[in-house]
């Protein structure tokens, strides 16, 4: 009953290719049938209705099938990527209180169910005793202990009611993603075609954009820095893509600029979105700007003290195990630091990853744009470290391509940044590494440095 | 604990350090050189801090020696130690003596 209004448009198009994977094609009728194959399966499980369901999987034509069934029954889904450890899968089943484990297995699935006491959780129990689908998607955890968000799922689905041009997409973000579920879902209601990729390395990426005309790619910065470094678009003929999207983390201005450069006719843009309030919709100033305005039916923002607060009807409902983020009038405090110019904002970087020297702020993102110009270096991620003089101090993680020293990269460094930087942003610490320094998400992974 | 070395190690990266001042800091002069000095000094505090985080990494790469050359607890008890690179040598062997002293004592313990 939740989903009728796509399966009304799959019925539509139903010829129509909805899911590319492992090289074969499905079509929307392909997948009506499959979801009626999932819940009539699903109906010998009484008690699966309304009940929390990790549903354990990546993106395929029948895990689609699976969560868009599990959603009709009202069940409250949490979608765990299978590329999990198993510790952490456990953390986030006792978290959320998960009841059954649905895990998809190639073109089959199978059920366990979990005997515990009835769930506890305030959030579950609201979406359980209004009869509405729900979502827990969990926070990355990049910078901290990843925190549960519970969403309203009927909420969500309402930014999908109107049909959008058709579009063939890799979605690219994972499915446990707040970005993912917004791919899947972008996609699925406007019957498009969702181009599934094994693995997410740039030159995936670019032959499968070649080999089924991709026309959109919604990426992270980080992954259009990979994109470019190791020239992937010189390889491939990626003529058909007609967009790129950016969001999940702060674009670098030198990224922005040089992916431009490259592609003069596709539209690049950026998106704002938090696993809190979904993806909004947004509209660049121009394709080379960072400048950006968060619209949207029902969306409203403010700034408070250079923080940005949100008001959305697709709010999550809450944290299971945080502290609220809301203030007491209902706008979400996203924790982003940005600047205005009248109805647009400009993202500086999350307040929490500030660094203080000496009374000075420096945003990572600024410095890492400068950084990574400095030829011969592939990754940087800069963060803090206390310095009893400063407080704190600025450290960059560099892996370079060359062989130089650490003391030959940091006069270079120094030399490099005198002109972009004050002298209070220019890294005091480097360090140099070998190993890759994203996450496989492909955000930056403050953590490991 | 090798004093040359550790003189030699201070050096090298007071010549990294001089890229970026424009008073270079003569490293001809040896120990004698100012570095952090209300009158003669060549450093304010970012290259200051700049110039001790080198070393410190210096001293871990090639040493093998963990130092927290700012450690406030050892700095109330002496006069300036980035004063000049002398001081700063002298205050680099009196940490690492106290880091032996106490790897001793775990030994024993």
């Amino acid at each position: 009953m939740y989903i009728n209004f796509l399966i009304d448009r799959f019925d539509k198009n139903k010829k129509d290719c909805a899911v590319i994977w492992n090289d074969k094609e499905y079509t929307y009728d392909w997948l009506i049938q499959c979801i009626q194959h999932f819940k009539s399966q699903l109906q010998k499980y009484k008690e699966l209705e309304k009940s929390v369901v990790s549903l354990e999987a990546d993106y395929s034509p029948y895990s689609i099938a699976m969560l868009l069934s599990l959603l009709d029954r009202g069940c409250i889904v949490v979608p765990t990527h299978d590329s999990l450890v198993k510790a952490i899968k456990e953390e986030y089943n006792d978290i959320a209180e998960v009841e059954h484990f649905v895990k998809i297995k190639g073109d089959n699935f199978e059920i366990k169910h979990k005997k515990i006491k009835s769930v506890k959780n305030k959030l579950l129990l609201q979406l359980k005793n209004q009869h509405h689908p729900g979502l827990v998607l969990f926070s990355s955890g990049t910078t901290g202990r990843s925190k549960a968000i519970v969403h309203d799922f009927t909420l969500l689905l309402n930014k999908f009611s109107e049909r959008r041009n058709p579009k063939r997409i890799i979605p690219f973000m994972l499915f446990d993603h707040i970005g993912g579920i917004n791919t899947l879902f972008q996609v699925l209601s406007s019957t498009g075609c969702l181009v599934i990729i094994q693995e997410r390395s740039p030159l995936e990426v670019g032959k499968t954009i070649e080999k089924y005309k991709v026309q959109a790619l919604p990426v992270t910065p980080t992954f259009i820095n990979l994109f470019l470094i190791n020239e992937t678009y010189r390889k491939y003929d990626l003529s058909s893509l007609e967009t790129i999207s950016y969001g999940s983390e702060v674009m670098p201005e030198s990224t922005l600029k040089a992916i431009n450069e490259i592609f003069p006719n596709v539209k690049i843009f950026q998106t704002y979105g938090l696993s809190e309030v979904g993806v909004l919709s947004s509209k660049s100033k121009h394709a080379a700007s960072l400048w950006v305005k968060v619209w949207g039916e029902g969306v409203k923002t403010r700034i408070v003290d250079g923080v940005l607060q949100i008001k959305s009807h697709s709010s999550m409902l809450g944290y299971i195990n945080a502290p609220s983020p809301f203030t007491e009038d209902g706008w979400l405090i996203t924790g982003d630091m940005v600047e205005q110019d009248g109805e647009y904002i400009r993202i500086l970087g999350r307040k929490s990853e500030i660094i203080n020297v000496g009374g000075e702020k420096v945003f990572p993102a600024e410095v890492e744009s400068v950084l990574r110009l400095i030829s011969g270096v592939e990754e940087v991620v800069v963060s803090a470290t206390t310095n009893a003089i400063t407080g704190q101090m600025v450290k960059a993680a560099v892996r370079l391509n060359t062989n130089e020293s650490l003391g030959e990269f940091r006069i270079r460094m120094r030399n490099f940044c005198r002109d972009k930087l004050p002298a209070y942003k220019i890294p005091q610490k480097v360090v140099l590494t070998s190993k890759e320094l994203h996450t496989n998400r492909f955000k930056k992974n403050r953590k490991l440095i | 604990m090798n004093k040359q070395l550790i003189i030699n190690i201070v050096l090298e990266s007071v010549e990294e350090i001089n890229h970026i001042l424009e008073d270079k800091i003569p490293v001809q002069e040896g120990e004698y050189a100012y570095l952090y000095d209300w009158s003669h000094g060549y450093l304010d505090s970012f290259s200051l801090v700049s110039l001790l985080v080198c070393i410190e990494q210096a001293m871990e790469d090639q040493l093998n020696m963990k130092l927290d050359l700012v450690n406030l607890n050892h700095l109330a008890d002496q006069n300036n130690p980035f004063r000049t690179v002398e001081s700063l040598v002298n205050h680099i062997i009196d940490l690492s003596n106290v880091n032996d002293l106490k790897n001793e004592n775990k030994i024993k313990t």
